[in-house]
């Protein structure tokens, strides 16, 4: 589904991605670990578009595509789907409005009929209550006045009514009270299926204990620097980062 | 037809005007001292002109057309269509007629000067044209001048209504240009509180010079909307003036199309220590249209509070213009005085002039403006554009969140359900041009 090759990147010309590759296949579910400035979000950001990092080289195919050369949309359209660490507030937009756009942006692409208004608000309202979201949250613009915890399960709400084909989680679980998480790996854990693969980006152990990985990587400087199974999450847990660049050099 | 000089029309418009202004009956009542003041003011006045600095930006030629004076036929009907869902107390003033009222409010007297007498007429006038002196502006005369009649709306002391008052200023369905001149007095007495839901009606080519005068006793509460999102041909001019006391509040809240000509002269005055005024107006312009909004806020006494808050947008070659004045008289201690205007513009032949003006005479204040221009949040169209929006539908919802964001903070919920959909129409398909 995915294959990143000697990706290297830069924001404000600085060089954050050194070199990365990445394989991922459909029906997996890969966690992304590191340190601070590790570049594990410029990563995230750089799948899904963003302006202002740019791709000095390598290459990034997904589905057989060039991503780099689609638009931040074309990628969303194509079943790319980034759960953002910070998500945005827009006042003067319903929650509601922005979803349905967005809904009928991403099906009108794959050929499917757009839902008429009531299917769309028992699908937005069923899925609210799956996250444990008040369905009044629907009204509200979009993530205004959300505490952390509501805005990071209305990401992972958009991801479930977009049921895209690549999700990338970036720290997702970072500000999630216990519960909070739960309800959130829930809905990760609904989206998991043979034709789709997700990406965890992620500080801490915490959420691989409720969405266990197939494959764990250790992002540093720019590169990731080992590869495992959940079992590697569990060894930085205990061992700390230094460990390994301990063990690389 | 022949074309004349600008100083021509003026000669010609002024001249109309006074002989119109003669042709009034005798009266000795409130509205014929009204009409005399307002005569002998605009005889006196001269018209704005091109170095007139507070209309620089809006030219009063559209103002001097042909037929812009001449009255309107007496008894035409307006359609005037209810907002779904809102109940009020409505008082209709068609073609500057003030019509017979339906029903009144516990706690809500609505009069014409015409029939004012005795106590009643006397402590009117001692507020009728005190705010908005016939000496200091030409159309604040004109308007005074050519009085069919007027309306008081007093909400008595103590009184908390509930029901939104309605104020429909509205063009009649005749297609005659004409020229109406509506006027209204609200006082809302110590400790009352009141919602007043101001509406400017009608597309037609007419000149609407209203004024609109408030004076807010000790304590008093008013939620002032005004709504004026008829485009079209209709010159408006309106004059609101208002007055606060001693720890009274004023809540205005503004949703405006253009129109061929329309401007509103704000000026609020805050007369009582501790004195709370908030400001809140969304604009949009499209087509030629034009929206002018010049308001002056007198900080005149300590521990006054005045918060601004503005958006417009302007498209095709229309304009919007804000002119935001703050004065903090001398002694006016502790006030704090806050001014924000944000403008969007969707064609490069669109403008928008937005101007603060800060006078301030003391010397412990907080007083702050900000004016921004243009720019659409970086963050929030890649959030859009992450989640299928092309990048047009992505600018085409933040620029309507733009103006959406005011107005759903506005009080009243049948009249935020109603806002909505009329300025995304307005919004998304502006009507074609008016041809002349």
């Amino acid at each position: 589904m995915l294959k990143i090759a000697n990706l290297h990147a830069t924001v404000a010309d600085t060089p954050i991605l050194k070199g990365l590759n990445l394989e991922i296949n459909a029906g997996e579910v890969h966690a992304i670990m590191g340190p601070n400035g590790s570049g594990k979000s410029t990563l995230a950001a750089v799948l899904a578009g963003r302006d202002g990092y740019e791709v000095t080289a390598g290459s990034i195919e997904y589905q057989g595509r060039d991503l780099l050369a689609l638009a931040v949309e074309e990628r969303a359209r194509a079943g790319v789907f980034l759960a953002f660490q910070y998500p945005v507030e827009i006042p003067g937009v319903s929650n509601m409005e922005f979803l349905r756009a967005s809904l009928e942006a991403v099906r009108s692409h794959r050929g499917e009929p757009n839902l008429s208004a009531v299917e769309f608000m028992k699908l937005a309202r069923a899925t609210s209550q799956q996250l444990q979201l008040d369905p009044e949250f629907l009204k509200r613009g979009v993530n205004e006045g959300f505490s952390g915890g509501e805005k990071k399960r209305n990401e992972i709400l958009q991801m479930l009514l977009l049921q895209p084909n690549l999700a990338i989680l970036d720290e997702t679980d970072s500000g999630l009270d216990i519960d909070a998480l739960q309800v959130v790996a829930d809905g990760v854990n609904a989206l998991r299926s043979p034709e789709r693969a997700i990406i965890m980006v992620t500080h801490y152990q915490r959420l691989l204990d409720y969405v266990v990985p197939d494959y764990v990587h250790v992002l540093a400087d720019g590169c990731i620097l080992r590869s495992g199974g959940p079992e590697l999450a569990l060894e930085l847990e205990a061992k700390g980062y230094g460990w390994l660049r301990d063990d690389a050099a | 037809m022949t074309t004349l000089k600008r100083s021509e029309r003026i000669e010609v418009f002024a001249r109309t005007a006074r002989t119109r202004s003669e042709n009034f009956p005798a009266d000795t009542g409130v509205l014929g001292r009204l009409r005399a003041a307002g005569r002998a003011a605009f005889s006196a006045a001269e018209l704005p002109n091109p170095k007139t600095e507070s209309w620089k930006y809006s030219r009063i030629g559209v103002l001097l057309e042909q037929g812009l004076l001449d009255r309107a036929p007496a008894g035409a009907a307006a359609t005037a269509k209810p907002i779904p869902g809102l109940d009020v107390q409505s008082i209709a003033i068609i073609d500057g007629m003030p019509q017979p009222l339906l029903a009144a409010v516990p706690g809500v007297a609505v009069t014409a000067f015409s029939v004012l007498t005795g106590a009643q007429a006397a402590a009117v006038e001692t507020h009728l044209g005190r705010l908005a002196a016939v000496s200091e502006r030409p159309f604040v005369a004109l308007n005074a001048a050519l009085l069919d009649d007027g309306l008081v709306i007093q909400v008595a002391p103590g009184v908390d209504v509930a029901l939104p008052i309605e104020l429909l200023l509205a063009q009649s369905d005749g297609a005659a240009p004409r020229g109406v001149h509506p006027r209204v007095l609200v006082i809302v007495g110590r400790g009352a509180r009141a919602t007043l839901i101001e509406r400017h009606l009608g597309t037609a080519m007419a000149f609407t010079n209203s004024v609109v005068e408030v004076v807010l006793a000790d304590g008093a509460q008013l939620d002032h909307l005004r709504l004026a999102l008829d485009a079209g041909r209709g010159r408006w001019l309106s004059a609101l003036d208002v007055e606060l006391g001693h720890a009274a509040r004023y809540h205005l809240r503004q949703a405006q199309l253009g129109a061929a000509f329309r401007r509103n002269e704000i000026r609020i005055r805050l007369a009582g220590e501790g004195a709370e005024v908030t400001v809140s107006g969304a604009g949009l312009t499209r087509n030629s249209d034009h929206l002018d909004n010049q308001l002056c806020l007198e900080h005149r006494v300590p521990r006054g509070t005045s918060k601004q808050v503005f958006r417009n947008i302007a498209g095709e070659t229309s304009r919007g213009i804000l002119n935001g004045r703050i004065h903090i008289h001398r002694g006016a201690q502790k006030t704090d005085a806050q001014l924000h205007t944000k403008s969007l513009l969707l064609s490069s032949r669109a403008e928008i002039d937005v101007k603060p003006e800060l006078e301030i005479y003391a010397d412990d204040v907080k007083c702050a403006h900000g004016a921004t221009l243009g720019q659409l949040d970086a963050n929030a169209l890649f959030y859009l554009r992450s989640r299928g929006l092309d990048e047009t539908a992505a600018r085409t919802m933040l620029s309507f969140a733009f103006l959406a964001e005011v107005v759903d903070a506005f009080p009243v919920d049948a009249v935020r359900a109603a806002l909505r959909p009329a300025l995304a129409q307005a919004f998304a398909a502006p009507a074609e041009e008016e041809t002349p």
